[in-house]
């Protein structure tokens, strides 16, 4: 997609649904008055969404959904009573009604057969599972990133997601964003040369064993600790973890290669026209410039390009920075939506609308597809190729030994430690 | 792509880890074998752990992690009983699930008849993970359990082992479970249809799905059914695509637009092509997307037809597909698309031609720029600028200086993207000469699209440092933006000349620009200019732009470490040395803890400093011990927070 065509596609929101359901019982034309506003859509055209674990991030991409005006956000399902009435709150206010819905229970939530789509924004250790229950109930899913916890995960995720045919859309947004786009088009279009290095900007990747001390558990009403905890190992409740405390700590966090890699990975597999695969090499001791710090992870692809994670030494373009090396050229690029490049590439510089991290025009890829059927521009196929680096690399950076990733079995090679480390046992009674 | 343990896996897994003694360099995990560790001796010291009574529950918790990843055979037999331990069972499950030993196995199948409720849930699901084909008579006599939840891991079990046997059972189920279950055993059996697929049991997989496809189950559910069978059969299965394409349920359309996207046939696209001929126009426009999706030229003439359709749906998306499909020979209708009175028409049209790729289209709308008028000039001179259509420059130009505003402006912005730098001069003459919002809007526009692109910074800088004297104060404010935009040192040394002696305006701006400088290397310019400046709010710019450089920016370490040292040195206020701070705990070690001892004293900033002395030294206590020993007295002495002491206090005795 060109950054002209993601600009485009915010205005191509009235298309015939693809999908019938029970909107069909619903009147025609649902009345401003109806939906809470004034605006007037189709039922043809409505996508009816509903949300699990919003706070945060989640916010942002629930106003984003709420404007678009073929959207109808009716309910959310969270196991913290807080949250619950809070994303209540925020949608009642915005179709001046009192109609969202709130739920504890996942699967009474997914059990509604007039939700089409799910906006997933939980914690990370949820996202995978949320996924799959809401593809194994036929919806389509935006799910907030690192869309899984391990390689298992990953490959459950597409997998799942394939079988059921639903679209999937990962909130890695850079993939509809500007400059970045401008970047890969750069890479894709020759500028660059033969590309032969990516850069991937990430973060400090450890994670932490210990737990909190203990807290009197809330009641279930409040707070179900049990699900919230989901398909993790048990430990006694804090109410930290549920304020996000929980980042940083192993059982619910992937550290931060996931945190950032999700993104930045994502962005060099795109550049590099990796979607398909990932690397098959992946070695924590590199001793590249010192300015890219301690933290690097230096992968290979079969073809002998190389995709270096590391967590310092960027032109201080902003967050989630991506490099790409040619033989003609570089450019660089972040979240500030400024770009620097080699003078040869410099030429092919536009000004382009860029927008942060906004999700509106991701969102906006997800909903066309949708209605087209068509697949998202971080469907599940590609999220599980660049989460399975982010992970392999994780696993070389604990062992803090080179691997060789066979990437059609997704097995290290002569490495059962890493093998062993591709999985962990789901608590009963949650499975993928 | 499915994820599973393959029994020839684990006993290649299991051989290598008996032979070949696997040892990280440097671990940088407590979970793996650190280097020296022998994985027997110590999945006994994890398992002793595991069965004191006085090891914590976390303590137990990484124990159980760690067998996880090295557990030898010795651990089965140890864990297996808590498998009906309520508190341990997930737990256990965890160290056995990925332990490559078929002891696991058995201690699983034997798990079975002493479990109800989770506890077997779980023991089932892991059966599944594990594909155990042994398992499959045991799993089989849980299907008919009188808990669901039993019942439905059992299933999905034996979706995965996928032998014949868990095959006929499955089917079986599929046709007598009624309600919330049928959906479950469903699932097993697609995911079993998978698993043939992945074994290379085509046949297999179809005659699963067919089964589910015909079973009487929710409609996503034959909806998935019917997609896989078609992707299963690859080119054999288009007659069923076809069938999906044709029905009347708007949803099993949609299964066959998803499948049309997922088979890599040109088979697929004749039958598009064929359908495009005989649906609806609301179809029409959906399968003209997927040809799109697809890259299916061959209905181009179709897709053109449909471009001039009555149909709005219908004629968005044919334009939209010719930015895939089409080329130089579409540019007419395009234009004329492009000038319709819809404004959706006209954006899908100024997409399409601005995005459409090739050289004869760039030609087009070249010849379009030399030979039209009015209104159609307007756009192809628009086209050409965000095409950057290079061989209509020279008209740009001539058009640049027309008597009519909307062809005049549209040239100007489009000569931003067109001209070369010795134009650049010209440009911000216009500017400020500009008699309308309008003008300057359109020439402000041009000035930076010519800046970014232009491969010699230093050159441009130097043509827009150029136009800076004699320019109002306003555009003066823009040529410094646009210098930092540019950047490198002439762009560097204009904005810094700008800060020392320009008007107030001016300086107020090039010290802004200072501070979101995008280069390390302004970091002596920047110190030279906070010694220079008399007036404070200026000083106090440029040493917060200096600390940036050390904060956000890419310096060496030692380099970092010189801003900090002599910010500290010449900040004046809390504020500036605060933040010396915070970036000296962003980058910890030995030096940076150095300078925020040194700060401890400095009643500014003291408590800052100690917070960082602690923040950094518990980073680099195990790597730098002597330096953290003679920096924690200073932080206990001068703290007054009573967590920094602690904290100070617990590093020093770490660090001796």
């Amino acid at each position: 997609m060109s950054q002209r065509q993601a600009a485009y596609s915010r205005r191509r929101f009235l298309r015939a649904a693809a999908r019938a359901g029970a909107v069909l019982a619903i009147p025609q034309i649902i009345p401003g008055s109806a939906l809470g506003d004034h605006r007037v859509v189709a039922p043809s055209e409505r996508i009816v969404i509903g949300g699990f674990g919003i706070r945060g991030r989640g916010m942002h991409d629930l106003n984003c959904m709420l404007n678009e005006p073929d959207v109808q956000f009716v309910a959310i399902c969270d196991v913290q009573k807080a949250s619950r009435l809070k994303v209540k709150e925020a949608v009642d206010k915005f179709y001046k009604n009192t109609k969202c819905e709130m739920y504890a229970n996942p699967h009474e939530f997914l059990a509604r057969p007039d939700i089409d789509a799910v906006l997933i924004a939980t914690g990370d250790r949820w996202h995978t599972m949320a996924a799959i229950l809401a593809a194994k109930a036929g919806k389509d899913i935006y799910s907030e990133k690192p869309c899984s916890t391990t390689i298992a995960e990953s490959i459950a995720l597409a997998d799942t997601i394939k079988r059921y045919g639903v679209v999937y859309q990962a909130g890695t947004q850079r993939r509809n964003i500007g400059n970045f786009i401008l970047a890969a088009d750069l890479c894709h279009s020759g500028r660059l040369g033969k590309l032969h290095t990516v850069h991937a900007n990430t973060l400090a990747p450890a994670t932490s064993q210990e737990w909190l001390e203990p807290q009197e558990q809330p009641s279930e009403e409040d707070v179900d600790w049990d699900v919230w905890l989901g398909p993790c190992p048990w430990r006694p409740f804090n109410s930290r973890y549920i304020q996000g405390g929980w980042r940083g700590h192993f059982d619910f966090h992937g550290g931060g290669i996931l945190e950032w890699g999700s993104h930045t990975v994502d962005l060099c597999q795109w550049a590099a026209q990796k979607d398909h695969t990932m690397p098959s090499l992946y070695d924590p001791n590199v001793s590249g410039p010192a300015e890219y710090g301690t933290n690097q992870v230096l992968c290979t692809y079969d073809d002998g390009v190389k995709l270096l994670m590391r967590d310092a030494g960027w032109l201080g373009l902003g967050t989630c920075s991506a490099r790409y090396e040619g033989d003609r050229g570089w450019v660089e690029t972040g979240d500030s939506g400024k770009m620097k490049t080699s003078p040869s590439v410099r030429q092919f510089l536009k000004n382009v609308p860029t927008a942060g991290t906004d999700a509106t025009n991701h969102i906006r890829d997800f909903l066309n597809c949708i209605k087209t059927r068509g697949i998202a521009q971080s469907n599940a196929d590609r999220v599980a190729n660049s989460h399975i680096a982010c992970h392999a690399a994780y696993i070389a950076w604990q062992l803090g030994r080179k691997l060789t990733l066979d990437t059609k079995k997704i097995e290290f090679v002569n490495d059962a430690e890493a093998n062993r480390m591709r999985s962990r046992a789901y608590r009963e009674p949650w499975r993928s | 792509m499915m994820f599973r343990f393959q029994r020839s896996w684990i006993v290649a897994a299991a051989l290598l880890a008996a032979i070949v003694p696997l040892r990280a360099m440097a671990q940088n995990s407590e979970l793996p074998l650190q280097a020296g560790q022998d994985e027997q001796a110590e999945t006994a010291k994890c398992v002793a752990i595991i069965q004191s009574a006085d090891a914590t529950d976390n303590a137990k918790a990484v124990a159980f992690k760690r067998l996880a990843i090295f557990g030898t055979k010795y651990a089965v037999n140890e864990l297996a009983p808590l498998l009906q331990d309520p508190k341990w069972a997930h737990y256990a499950r965890y160290s056995l699930e990925p332990l490559p030993d078929p002891s696991v196995d058995e201690a699983f199948r034997a798990a079975l008849a002493k479990l109800q409720g989770n506890l077997l849930i779980g023991v089932v699901n892991s059966i599944g993970v594990r594909q155990d084909a042994d398992a499959v008579e045991g799993l089989t006599g849980l299907l008919g359990s009188r808990d669901e939840g039993v019942a439905a891991a059992a299933a999905a079990a034996l979706g995965r082992i996928a032998t014949k046997e868990a095959i006929a059972q499955l089917k079986q189920q599929l046709a007598k479970t009624e309600g919330r279950l049928k959906i479950d055993v469903a699932d097993a059996c697609l995911a079993c249809a998978d698993e043939l697929l992945a074994k290379g049991d085509g046949p297999g997989a179809v005659d699963m799905l067919e089964t589910v496809r015909k079973a009487d189950v929710p409609q996503f559910v034959v909806e998935a059914a019917a997609q896989n069978l078609i992707l299963a059969q690859g080119e054999e299965g288009i007659p069923l695509l076809v069938e999906q394409l044709k029905s009347d349920n708007l949803a099993m359309r949609g299964v066959g637009l998803r499948a049309a996207r997922l088979i890599q046939s040109a088979a697929v696209g004749k039958a598009l092509l064929e359908l495009l001929g005989q649906a609806p126009p609301d179809q029409q426009a959906k399968l003209i997307t997927a040809m799109a999706d697809r890259g299916d030229k061959g209905g181009l003439a179709e897709v053109v037809e449909a471009a001039s359709s009555n149909v709005k749906e219908l004629r968005l998306a044919a334009i939209e597909a010719l930015v895939k499909l089409g080329g130089a020979d579409q540019v007419g209708l395009l234009m004329k698309a492009a000038a319709d009175a819809d404004p959706d028409v006209v954006a899908a049209a100024k997409m399409v031609l601005v995005g459409m790729p090739g050289a004869e289209v760039d030609a087009a709308v070249a010849r379009l720029v030399a030979s039209s008028q009015g209104t159609a000039l307007a756009l192809a001179i628009e086209i050409a600028g965000e095409r950057r259509v290079m061989a209509a420059s020279g008209a740009l130009k001539r058009l640049a200086e027309s008597d009519n505003e909307q062809i005049r402006l549209a040239a100007v912005k489009a000569l931003g993207t067109t001209i070369a730098l010795d134009d650049l001069p010209a440009l911000v003459r216009r500017l400020v000469a500009a008699s309308s919002a309008a003008e300057q809007e359109a020439a402000r526009q041009a000035i930076k699209d010519t800046g970014i692109r232009m491969p010699d910074v230093d050159a441009c800088a130097e043509k827009l440092a150029g136009c800076l004297q004699g320019a109002p104060a306003d555009v003066q404010v823009f040529l410094l933006e646009m210098l930092r935009d540019v950047s490198g040192p002439v762009a560097l040394q204009a904005v810094i000349a700008a800060a020392e002696s320009g008007e107030d305006a001016v300086r107020d701006a090039a010290t802004r620009v200072l501070g979101e400088w995008l280069d390390a290397g302004a970091a002596p310019r920047l110190l030279e200019l906070a010694k220079k400046l008399d007036e404070a709010k200026y000083r106090i710019r440029a040493i917060r732009g200096y600390i940036r450089i050390a904060r956000q920016l890419n310096p060496s370490d030692e380099e970092r470490m010189a801003i900090c040292r002599n910010a500290l040195a010449l900040a004046d206020r809390a504020d500036e040395k605060k933040l010396v701070m915070e970036v000296l705990g962003r980058y910890p070690s030995a030096a940076s803890l150095a300078i925020a001892v040194s700060a401890v004293g400095d009643r500014d900033v003291s408590e800052e400093a100690c917070a960082a002395a602690v923040s950094i030294a518990g980073k680099i206590v195990d790597a730098e011990k002597a330096a953290v020993a003679a920096a924690m007295p200073k932080v206990i002495e001068a703290a007054n927070r009573a967590e920094t002491v602690t904290r100070a206090k617990s590093l020093l005795d770490r660090a001796k």
